[in-house]
C-alpha cells in the first residue's frame, strides 16, 4: 500500500478562536505573579549572599518579563495553530502539539461516554471541552475549548451515535 | 438459584486461630506484648491472659460479622449483605460477573473451606468484586458454575440452575492446555519477582532482629569479627546467591506448584499453588489476546511466561496468568491453542529506529564519560565508558525486539530488551490509536503509534516504525473508521454542526 501523503492528515477544524483570549489570559495571569517573585527576589537578596545567587536574583524579573512576552504574546496563538479536531461518519479524531504531535482517533462505535465540561475561565470566554471515554485509559480524547454552542451540539450527536451502533465487544 | 444464607462457620475456627479480627482492632498489641515477654517485665500469667483476652475478643467478633454476614443469589444478581451497625448490601449482576477466583490458604484447606472472589466488570459501583470468606470446599464449585453458568445462558434458564445444586462436579468438557512441568521452576532464580521473595524475607528478619532486645552476650556472638580473607568473602557471596536462588525456587514452586490451565464450559481455569491453593477462572469471550514477557534473564535460557489480556479484569497480571515460566515453545504452544494462533512474521522496523536506539542508549553515559574526563577523573569516566561500550549492545538488542504484523483478525507487537514484550492483540479489542510524532521523528520518517484497548495497560506501543509502516497497519487492522487518518476530510453531521 502506498500513502499519497506519508503522514497522518490534519483534521479539518479549529478550535474557538475565543480560546486564545483565554490562553492569553491565563498566560497574563501566571506572568503576574512570575513578576511579582521575580521582582522580589531582585530586591530582598541580601548583599552578602555568594555571587551567584546575587546574579540570578538580578536575572530573575527579566526572565519573567520574557516568559510572560511568550505567554502573552507568542503561546496563545501557537496553541491555537495546533489544536485540530474532527468527527467524521465513523470516528472522532484530533490533533495537538507543537514538537511533538498526537493524533487520537476513536471510532464512535467504541465511545463509552461523552462529557461537557466548563471551567469558570471557560464560562467567561464562551467556550466549552468536550471529553470522549472508552474502555482503554489510554483511549481518550478531549477537544478543549470549543464554542459552547458547538460542544454543545457535537456532543450529544456524539452519545448518541454511539449508542444507536455501540458493540460490546471491548 | 440460591436462597440466602451464611458463611461456612468453619471459618469461625480459621479467623480464631490467626487473630484476623483482633489483629485488625488490637494491631499492636502483638509486638509489645512480645516485647514485654523478651524482656521478662510480664509473668507468664499476664502473658495468659493476653493470649486468652486475645482469642476470645477475636472470636466474639468474627461471630458477630460470621452472624451479621448472608449472600444469595437470584434470578439476575449475587446480592451480599454484611455489616454490624450499619449494614450494606452489594448487588453484583451476574452478567457482570468477569470471572471466579476461588483461593484456599494452608488452614482453609485443612477445615475443607476456600475463599469465593467474584470479579465484576467495573461500573457496579465502588470496588469490582465481591469477596465471600468462606464457603465450603463442596460449595466453591457449585457456586461457581451457578455465578458463570447463569452468566453464560441468561437468567432465563432457570432448568439449568435447578439442575446445578445436585451436580457438584458438573461434567463440562474440559481441555487441558498446560500443565507445570516441575523442571521449569529452575527457571525460578532468573525471575525477579521470585527472587525478591527470599530478598524480602531476609529484609525483614534483619531488621525484626536488629530492633529487638538483644542480650549483650548474645550480641557479641552475633558479631563476628571478620579475619577478611578473599577466600572467605567469595564463600559467603557465593553462600548468599545459593541461598537467594533456593529461596527463589521455593518460592516459585511455592506459587506455581501443580499449575493446570485448562478450559472448562465457557471458561479458561487455572489451578496453581502449594500451599494456598487458587482456582482462577476467566471467561473465553472475554480474553482479547495475550502478552508473552520475557525477563533478561530467562530470556537468556529460552523461557518465557504468558499473560491473557481480558476486556474489565482487574489485576490482570496476577489473575490472567496463562503460563507462570516455561520453555519459550511450550509458552507459544499454548498461546497458540488456548488463545489465538499468530503466525505472521513481524516486520522489522526501519534503520532510523536502529540509530535513535543506539543514541539513547550509548549518548548518555558517553557524554557523561566525556564530562568526568575533562573533569579529571579518569576512573568514573572509564567506567562510564564501558557503560557506554555494553550500550552498543543495548541498542542493537533493542532495535532487534522491534516489530510489528498483522493479520486479519489481530496485530502484534514486540518491543524491549532488558524486559521484551509480544503482544498479540484482537482488532475487535481495539478502541482507539494515538500517534506521536516528536521533531526528531519527523525527521527520520518515524511514529510511534499506540494501540489502545480496554484491557491490559490500555495502550501497547508499536515503537518507532516508518510513517508508511504505522499508516499500512492503521489502515490493516482498522478499516473504515481509521480511514480518516489519510483520506480526505469528509463532511458528515458532526462537521456540519461547527460551521
Amino acid at each position: 500500500m502506498t500513502h499519497p501523503a506519508a503522514v497522518p492528515r490534519t483534521p479539518a477544524y479549529q478550535v474557538s478562536p475565543n480560546a486564545i483570549g483565554l490562553w492569553t489570559l491565563e498566560g497574563a495571569i501566571s506572568s503576574v505573579f512570575l513578576l511579582a517573585a521575580g521582582i522580589v527576589a531582585a530586591v530582598l537578596v541580601p548583599a552578602e549572599a555568594p555571587t551567584v545567587v546575587r546574579v540570578l536574583a538580578a536575572a530573575a524579573p527579566y526572565v519573567a518579563a520574557a516568559y510572560a512576552v511568550v505567554a502573552v504574546a507568542i503561546r496563545p496563538r501557537l496553541r491555537f495553530r495546533v489544536h485540530h479536531w474532527e468527527v467524521t461518519d465513523e470516528s472522532v479524531f484530533t490533533l495537538t502539539g507543537w514538537l511533538t504531535q498526537n493524533w487520537t482517533i476513536i471510532p464512535i462505535a467504541r465511545i463509552q461516554t461523552v462529557d461537557i465540561n466548563r471551567g469558570a475561565m471557560q464560562r467567561l470566554f464562551g467556550l466549552a471541552s468536550v471529553a470522549v471515554l472508552t474502555a482503554s485509559s489510554k483511549g481518550t480524547v478531549e477537544i478543549v475549548h470549543l464554542d459552547a454552542a458547538v460542544a454543545g451540539a457535537v456532543a450529544p450527536d456524539l452519545a448518541r451515535r454511539a449508542a444507536a451502533i455501540r458493540d460490546e465487544a471491548t | 438459584m440460591l436462597a440466602e444464607r451464611r458463611l461456612d462457620w468453619r471459618v469461625l475456627v480459621v479467623h480464631a486461630v490467626t487473630f484476623r479480627q483482633a489483629r485488625a482492632i488490637l494491631s499492636s498489641a502483638g509486638p509489645i506484648a512480645l516485647v514485654f515477654a523478651v524482656q521478662g517485665r510480664l509473668g507468664s500469667f499476664g502473658l495468659i491472659a493476653i493470649a486468652v483476652l486475645a482469642t476470645v475478643a477475636s472470636l466474639a467478633f468474627s461471630a458477630l460479622r460470621w452472624w451479621r454476614f448472608s449472600y444469595e443469589i437470584d434470578a439476575q444478581r449475587l446480592l451480599v449483605r454484611q455489616g454490624l451497625l450499619s449494614r450494606s448490601e452489594r448487588a453484583v449482576p451476574l452478567d457482570r460477573v468477569r470471572g471466579v477466583d476461588v483461593e484456599a490458604p494452608a488452614l482453609h484447606r485443612l477445615f475443607r473451606i476456600a475463599v469465593l472472589r467474584v470479579d465484576a466488570a467495573a461500573g457496579t459501583g465502588g470496588k469490582d468484586e465481591a469477596v465471600l470468606d468462606a464457603v465450603s470446599a463442596a460449595d466453591t464449585g457449585r457456586l461457581r458454575e451457578v455465578l458463570l453458568t447463569q452468566r453464560a445462558v441468561g437468567p432465563v434458564a432457570a432448568p439449568v440452575a435447578a439442575a446445578v445444586p445436585g451436580s457438584a462436579d458438573m461434567a463440562v468438557a474440559e481441555r487441558v492446555f498446560a500443565r507445570l512441568d516441575p523442571r521449569w521452576l529452575l527457571y525460578a532464580p532468573l525471575v525477579g519477582s521470585y527472587l525478591a521473595v527470599p530478598l524480602a524475607i531476609g529484609g525483614t528478619l534483619l531488621r525484626d532482629v536488629q530492633s529487638l532486645p538483644i542480650p549483650a552476650g548474645l550480641r557479641d556472638l552475633l558479631d563476628v569479627p571478620d579475619e577478611a580473607g578473599v577466600g572467605r568473602i567469595a564463600l559467603t557471596v557465593l553462600a548468599a546467591l545459593a541461598v537467594v536462588a533456593v529461596g527463589a525456587l521455593v518460592a516459585g514452586a511455592v506459587s506455581n506448584w501443580g499449575f493446570v490451565l485448562a478450559a472448562r464450559g465457557s471458561n479458561l481455569v487455572a489451578e496453581r499453588g502449594l500451599l494456598t491453593k487458587r482456582t482462577v477462572s476467566l471467561e473465553i469471550d472475554r480474553i482479547r489476546g495475550y502478552v508473552l514477557s520475557q525477563g533478561i534473564g530467562i530470556r537468556l535460557v529460552r523461557a518465557a511466561r504468558l499473560t491473557a489480556l481480558v476486556t474489565g479484569l482487574g489485576d490482570q497480571n496476577r489473575r490472567g496468568q496463562l503460563l507462570p515460566l516455561g520453555p519459550l515453545h511450550v509458552t507459544e504452544e499454548v498461546a497458540a491453542s488456548a488463545v489465538r494462533r499468530f503466525d505472521t512474521p513481524l516486520l522489522p522496523h526501519p534503520a532510523a529506529a536502529l540509530r535513535r536506539r543506539l543514541v539513547r542508549s550509548v549518548g548518555p553515559p558517553a557524554l557523561v564519560s566525556v564530562a568526568l574526563l575533562l573533569l579529571g577523573l579518569p576512573l568514573a569516566a572509564s567506567i562510564l565508558a564501558v557503560l557506554a561500550v555494553l550500550g552498543v549492545g543495548l541498542g542493537i538488542d533493542r532495535y532487534r525486539a522491534l516489530g510489528h504484523a498483522a493479520d486479519t483478525a489481530a496485530l502484534a507487537v514486540r518491543s524491549g530488551a532488558l524486559l521484551r514484550r509480544r503482544v498479540v492483540l484482537e482488532q475487535r479489542a481495539l478502541v482507539g490509536w494515538r500517534i506521536q510524532q516528536s521533531w526528531f521523528q519527523r525527521r527520520a520518517g518515524l511514529l510511534t503509534l499506540v494501540a489502545c484497548v480496554g484491557a491490559g495497560e490500555g495502550g501497547y506501543e508499536v515503537l518507532d516504525c516508518s510513517t508508511g509502516q504505522g499508516l499500512d497497519l492503521v489502515a490493516a487492522v482498522s478499516p473504515g473508521w481509521a480511514n480518516a487518518l489519510s483520506s480526505r476530510p469528509q463532511f458528515s453531521r458532526g462537521n456540519q454542526l461547527s460551521k
